[in-house]
């Protein structure tokens, strides 16, 4: 078998030079720099720049590294105890804080609610008297509205929803001119 | 006195050994700096990138599975947020460049030789001359470098820190190694290195 004496490429030289060749290309690396000088010279040339490299000093770290570092680790140690002391705390805080905004919502919604069907009830009463289907809901307002109250003539409270509306005619109130005029008359009779 | 692996060292901090910790981190606190020191060139920014990459290895201490290296986690950890700083500080304009008042000279860093004035100029002119080059090489290529040849790490496992193959790890560093070599062989035919 004829030996192979081709010089090695640069790339072969570097890697020997570095051990990162093995086997058998690491074998023939070998023998070929054994009996070649350029290849030699190659590989000593990797070799001083390697040496020349060393050179390059950096400092270490700090004295205070450690303790910077350890204050930032404290802090995260803070961190990570969580909610109450639970492991699982810092997502129950959060979940926490949220269920009690929706609580806040919903309890908002409800007064809401509950004021707009309490409040006005006079004035629906009104309406449902004005478009006619207003006797039944007239016959049951007045059982509600007499507990644990005086209870109110019926011909007395048939006028209050025969009026009402009259009383809900806001330009007639809004004119107070009326009203002026009862006092000038008044004191024209006086 | 046995001396623990990283990785049992690793698996008490999992289990809550703050002392583990400490161990770990006085071994690679040094190698760490240095590290970053020669990737950003900044000195107190490689400090806090240090300080990140024990920060980022104690927060993730729950999930670590001891599948890779230690090192290799580590300098995982700590060659992305190089490269991420490198990045962000090339919108900033050039590197901060260091006055050889503020680098320590490395023969200074040796009690019993006292070099002369002269021996200070040369060395801190030598240390310029390599960092200048190392600092022109392609972000990958300054990584390998750096990883190889100060860190001391495998090439092998250099493939896993930067997540490419074997082969490629070695042919970064052929590359790397043959644009220092024309960038610095002048100075070293000159006698400056």
């Amino acid at each position: 078998m004829k030996k192979d004496t081709s010089c090695l490429e640069r790339e072969q030289i570097f890697y020997f030079a570095q051990g990162m060749l093995e086997g058998r290309e690491a074998e023939r690396a070998r023998g070929h720099l054994a009996v070649c000088p350029a290849c030699i010279q190659t590989a000593e040339g990797y070799q001083r720049l390697n040496h020349a490299l060393d050179s390059w000093k950096v400092s270490g770290p700090s004295a205070w590294f450690e303790s910077r570092l350890q204050a930032t680790l404290a802090s995260t140690a803070d961190e990570r105890r969580g909610f109450f002391g639970l492991p699982w705390g810092r997502w129950l805080a959060p979940a926490s804080l949220a269920a009690m905004v929706v609580f806040g919502i919903v309890m908002v919604h409800a007064w809401r609610q509950s004021g707009r069907y309490s409040q006005p009830a006079v004035l629906t009463s009104a309406r449902l008297a004005r478009s006619g289907q207003a006797q039944p809901q007239i016959q049951s307002a007045p059982a509600s509205v007499a507990e644990g109250a005086e209870a109110k003539p019926a011909d007395e409270e048939m006028t209050l929803y025969k009026n009402l509306p009259m009383l809900e005619n806001y330009d007639m109130l809004a004119n107070f001119d009326v009203l002026s005029e009862l006092a000038a008359d008044s004191k024209a009779a006086d | 006195m046995t001396v623990d692996s990283d990785l049992e060292l690793m698996l008490r901090v999992r289990s809550g050994d703050a002392d583990s910790f400490e161990v770990l981190l006085n071994r690679y606190r040094a190698p760490l700096v240095g590290y970053f020191s020669r990737m950003v060139r900044d000195p107190a920014l490689a400090e806090d990138l240090a300080q990140e990459v024990f920060l980022r290895v104690y927060r993730a201490r729950d999930r670590y599975r001891p599948n890779a290296r230690f090192t290799t986690w580590l300098y995982r950890i700590a060659t992305n947020l190089a490269l991420n700083a490198i990045r962000d500080r090339k919108g900033d304009g050039p590197l901060e460049v260091e006055s050889d008042l503020d680098m320590e000279p490395a023969a200074a860093r040796i009690p019993d030789k006292k070099p002369s004035a002269e021996q200070h100029l040369m060395d801190s002119d030598r240390e310029r001359l390599i960092r200048e080059a190392v600092e022109e090489l392609p972000e990958n290529q300054r990584a390998a470098v750096i990883l190889h040849k100060y860190q001391e790490v495998d090439y092998r496992q250099i493939a896993k820190v930067l997540n490419v193959s074997e082969g490629a790890v070695k042919s970064l560093l052929f590359r790397a190694y043959e644009n220092l070599r024309r960038r610095l062989e002048p100075f070293m035919k000159g006698g400056q290195l």
